[in-house]
């Protein structure tokens, strides 16, 4: 009996260190890898769909070709990917760069999930790694006090698509730097068309009857736009509360839901049946809000402008910057590679989309070099950088995010909410998320 | 005569409504098959297009083309293959274990077993997660089938062992006399009788790790890894751009398909199967 | 293939510790006393204990612990005490909407579900022809994977173009009302997700009504048809008190399954003016927000709130509830 019991042990000791030994398995072979000085292999994560992916593959082919320290390999899932890299960071799932964005990107660099690179940059001479050059706000939500987590490759403001023929037709001008919100509803009435020719600035118009609409907004473009436009925020500076109760908010919030309720909007069934950019490509909008880097201009058949949005009725200039970035696995086990790889690639990138978040490149000389399908449009582009504000990221930006969209948009956007009266509801949901750690 | 009159008309009621609603069953398969034949532009029409002109068969091997399918498919294979074999190995015993053995707080473990069924998955998911975590095997397929070993069908291990106690002990003791150890009991006598139940749970095991979408979703974040749920969310669209109905209904069908024609084989055994469990004892 | 070299690997050495650790469990029990038949039982259950108590009883306990805590995944979790329940149920305001709504929606559809497959297993029973054909396409909704359902759903609630919407024409005309957005107004989602539970009547819910309902002695039956009693006199007192074990089971199935809508709810995303079903809110609060701890809290208040409402459905059993071994009159 003993014999037996303490062969049965001597048997499950032996097969518990085989257990552990498979799954070291793996990093085994690894430490061999580099210690052998082969080019480390670099995973990299991103949410690019099929097209993307491959002009990105192009890329990263170049860069694996010149380079010997790194070898990437592209891994793109753009289903749930937050959660997915999110999963993959906290468990030990051998991911080493990442796209993120940039409200993911302040959450994470909080927890400590994103290497810190800010001595890394300090010592290194690649033109990416010049902290100066980059924008200001496009780092912010890279840094977590005073180090940064990461850095941007893009960031875009929003822009004015405009269907010139459609306006042409309308009698409508072009917008120019005198375009405000009194204009541009003025131009979005006589751009909205119904079944008898009529548009919506004349009497008689039916606006169930309408084929055209001026503009489209579905919660995009967001709001907090209109609000800066105006003058206010959402988010105080010092992050102590949301001031959307001052009266330039509030303005603001109405101006939008006036617009989503009007006639030059159309409804919100038809944006969600129809698609929303399709409607705009179709020539069913004439006014379309989309990032600098949708390049709408060249993907459609009709003669497209790119414009700068409307300033405020004070003539406040201010877009929505969207930023997009990458960091690195704080346990990535090869971080030298990485960070090679990181800068290398930022750069290509900035080469690559509109508009670099780098001084030195987010000009008209250099983006008529790199773009000169676009030429017409870099100027507003350029212009609406200028201007372009980030939302004011923090650790847990997406509970007060949350609670905005679900809370305040939502409603204003989908169920003919009233500005008024939830705003003084929603301000005090928001502050608590402000407040909570 | 009034009698079998009325019994007449109860009974051409009665064929109306069963047919009726078996219509209505159809309907929705119908309709995916539709939608998956129809181009971009007919999915939306009004009035709503019943059979599309002209069909456009190639939606099927575009959607399947549109991203690593086939990929996607031997990934689904192998958790199925994995699953299945180690569910029905260790479920059958243990259901054994339940139905011919005697042992202190055996009640008791049978009784905490089928309360476990009515534990909200979401409640343990979590943790869950944090274990898998820490073994380092989160983005790989192990939190999908090493379990499969620990019996982690109650429902299964609760069929099973109905149907165990339906054979008569005499069988057992018969092949006890003749020096089988419990095991080759288990084997040559007790699993033979069982085949309909076991066919069943193979059915219903394949379509559960088949159909799985939570576990993957959450579990396998690499793209190399997708199961052909996950792969199918791609054409999901995003924010600005609308799904893509047809390959989403195309892929549907195809996903489908292998458990229909699985389950129209099987039937027989299958709703025997189901039905059982539902006998009292 | 190398994917697959991992998982595969450890998918052989689990049974094969499995299988030793039941060998030493065997020894173990005989070493206490244990008859060899006993040890026997034991061992062979011993899969399932270690499966259970490392990843249902475990799980079980972490997740308490969780509630109590900060956790975000990347840090070690912080413990905070009550904080978590006090900020859910006093300051979280999607919290209680969120209850609202899982809980309608469980009061809604339950009672469809189970009085709805059973009259269609009822009238499954009656002795028609190809009754087996009928079985197989009632059972059918069941074998589609719940993502092409949740899509189908989709379609069919689309307002602009959808199935529903079409049919519901001639009715929308004659009241002159606009055709109704079924996920997009906060209004009708809760409507749109009762249709859809309709759809779950069929399935495994039908077929076990019907499996029940075929182990009913007719001798019962024949016994009441010689007093005369009526088809509804026969229902009440026969038919429901035989099978009523297993409207227990499909109770308290369909209640558990309801409380946890998920995946219909991700596919379809009704707007979240009309609030979260729990199951919803648990994922986001984890995997979205990151905070794990608040997550584990709200799972394990649907816990609870599924073992009151069972308990309270196990508590009026005596009332309705016959089981064949207590005899019967």
């Amino acid at each position: 009996m003993k014999k037996m019991l303490t062969g049965v042990l001597s048997l499950i000791l032996v097969a518990s260190i085989l257990l552990s030994g498979c799954s070291n398995g793996k990093t085994g072979a690894d430490n061999k890898k580099s210690e052998k000085k082969e080019k480390a292999t670099i995973r990299l994560a991103t949410w690019a769909g099929a097209d993307e992916a491959k002009e990105l593959q192009k890329i990263i082919d170049k860069l694996n070709e010149s380079s010997e320290l790194y070898k990437i390999e592209q891994d793109s899932n753009p289903a749930d990917y937050d959660t997915r890299i999110t999963t993959q960071l906290s468990g030990n799932g051998g991911l080493d760069i990442f796209w993120v964005s940039a409200q993911r990107a302040s959450q994470l660099a909080a927890k400590g999930a994103m290497l810190d690179i800010t001595d890394k940059l300090s010592s290194s001479d690649h033109p990416a790694a010049d902290v100066s050059d980059y924008f200001e706000a496009s780092l912010q939500p890279f840094k977590k006090d005073d180090k940064l987590y990461g850095l941007p490759w893009l960031e875009q403001p929003i822009v004015l698509y405009i269907n010139e023929d459609l306006f042409k037709k309308a009698g409508v001008p072009i917008p120019d730097d005198s375009w405000n919100w009194d204009k541009f509803m003025d131009a979005a009435k006589k751009l909205t068309i119904d079944g008898n020719g009529k548009n919506a600035a004349e009497s008689g118009f039916n606006a169930e009857s309408a084929k055209q609409w001026g503009f489209t907004v579905n919660g995009w473009p967001p709001a907090q736009m209109f609000v800066w436009q105006n003058g206010g925020d959402v988010i105080a500076p010092d992050f102590s509360t949301s001031p959307i109760d001052s009266p330039e908010a509030m303005e603001a919030f109405k101006f939008y839901a006036d617009l989503i309720n009007g006639p030059v909007v159309p409804k919100q069934q038809i944006i969600r049946d129809r698609g929303f950019d399709t409607m705009f490509k179709d020539q069913q909008v004439a006014m379309f809000m989309g990032g600098a880097a949708d390049n709408l201009e060249n993907q459609v058949k009709f003669k497209c402008k790119v414009c700068e949005v409307p300033a405020g009725p004070s003539g406040q200039k201010a877009t929505f910057g969207d930023v997009l970035g990458m960091g690195i696995n704080a346990k990535t086990k090869n971080p030298d590679a990485a960070f090679a790889a990181l800068l290398d690639l930022t750069d290509a990138i900035h080469h690559w989309k509109v508009m670099p978040p780098r001084k030195s490149l987010a000009t008209m000389d250099e983006m008529n070099k790199l773009h000169p399908e676009r030429s017409e449009s870099m100027q507003a582009i350029i212009n609406s950088l200028e201007y372009a504000k980030l939302y004011r990221y923090y650790e847990n930006y997406p509970d007060w995010d949350n609670i905005f969209w679900t809370q305040l948009m939502d409603p204003i956007v989908n169920n003919h909410g009233d500005p008024e009266k939830l705003i003084p509801v929603v301000k005090p949901q928001l502050d608590e998320k402000l407040v909570r750690k | 005569m009034k009698n079998s009159k009325g019994k007449m008309i109860g009974k051409i009621i009665t064929y109306i409504i069963v047919i009726g609603l078996a219509i209505i069953i159809l309907i929705p398969f119908f309709w995916m098959i539709s939608t998956a034949l129809k181009s971009d532009a007919d999915i939306f029409a009004w009035p709503p297009e019943w059979i599309p002109r002209p069909p456009q068969w190639h939606n099927f091997a575009d959607a399947w083309n549109a991203m690593p399918f086939s990929k996607y498919l031997s990934n689904t294979l192998f958790i199925v293959i994995l699953g299945m074999t180690g569910e029905m190995i260790s479920e059958t015993l243990v259901a054994y274990g339940f139905a011919r053995f005697d042992f202190p707080g055996k009640n008791v473990i049978f009784f905490i077993l089928l309360s476990t069924m009515m534990l909200p998955f979401h409640v343990t998911l979590i943790p869950t997660f944090v274990i898998w975590n820490k073994l380092g095997l989160v983005n790989n397929f192990d939190p999908l089938v090493l379990r499969s070993w620990t019996a982690w069908g109650p429902f299964y291990i609760f069929l099973l062992r109905q149907f165990f106690m339906g054979i008569p002990i005499e069988l057992d003791e018969a092949a006890e006399i003749d020096g089988a150890s419990p095991l080759q009991t288990f084997y040559h006598i007790l699993l033979p009788q069982i085949k309909p139940a076991l066919l069943a749970i193979g059915v219903f095991t394949f379509k559960g790790y088949w159909n799985d979408f939570l576990g993957p979703m959450i579990y396998l974040g690499d793209a190399e890894k997708y199961t052909m749920n996950i792969g199918m969310y791609f054409f999901m669209g995003g924010p600005n751009e609308p799904p893509k109905w047809n390959y989403l209904m195309a892929m549907s069908t195809i996903i489908a398909l292998p458990i229909i024609i699985l389950f129209f084989a099987a039937q027989k055994y299958f709703i025997e199967g189901v039905t059982f469990s539902g006998l009292k004892e | 293939m190398e994917r697959f070299a991992g998982t595969f690997g450890r998918w052989l050495m689990t049974p094969i510790i499995l299988v030793l650790i039941a060998i030493g469990l065997y020894y173990f029990l005989r070493r206490i006393g244990w008859k060899h038949r006993q040890a026997m039982g034991f061992s062979l259950i011993s899969p399932w204990v270690i499966g259970f108590l490392i990843f249902t009883a475990f799980p079980l306990v972490y997740s308490l612990f969780l509630s109590f805590t900060d956790y975000n995944l990347f840090n070690k979790p912080n413990w905070v005490g009550l904080s978590n329940y006090k900020w859910l149920f006093t300051k979280d305001i999607e919290f209680w909407k969120s209850v609202k709504l899982t809980l309608s929606y469980a009061a809604i559809t339950l009672p469809i579900g189970v009085i709805g497959s059973l009259l269609v297993a009822m009238l499954l029973n009656k002795k028609i022809k190809g009754v087996g054909i009928f079985r197989t396409i009632y059972y059918l909704p069941a074998v589609l994977p719940e993502v092409a359902v949740a899509l189908l759903w989709r379609l069919f609630f689309n307002s602009e173009s959808g199935l529903l919407n079409y049919m519901l024409q001639p009715i929308l005309k004659l009241f002159n009302l606009g055709k109704p957005d079924w996920f997009g107004d906060a209004r009708f989602v809760l409507p749109a997700f009762a249709i859809m539970s309709i759809w779950g009547i069929f399935g495994t819910n039908t077929v076990v009504f019907l499996a029940a309902l075929q182990g009913v002695p007719r001798s019962l039956y024949e016994v009441a048809d010689l007093d005369g009693a009526s088809a509804f006199k026969k229902f009440w007192n026969i038919t429901v008190p035989q099978i009523s074990p297993i409207i227990l089971l499909q109770i308290i199935m369909g209640m558990i399954g309801a409380l946890q809508v998920f995946t219909v709810a991700m596919f379809v995303r009704p707007t979240s003016a009309a609030g979260k079903f729990l199951n919803q809110l648990i994922y986001e609060r984890g995997f979205t927000q990151l905070h794990m701890g608040e997550a584990s809290a709200i799972a394990w208040v649907l816990f609870i709130i599924i073992l009151a409402l069972s308990l309270l459905v196990f508590k009026t059993t005596p009332a309705w509830v016959y089981y064949e071994s207590e005899g019967m009159n």
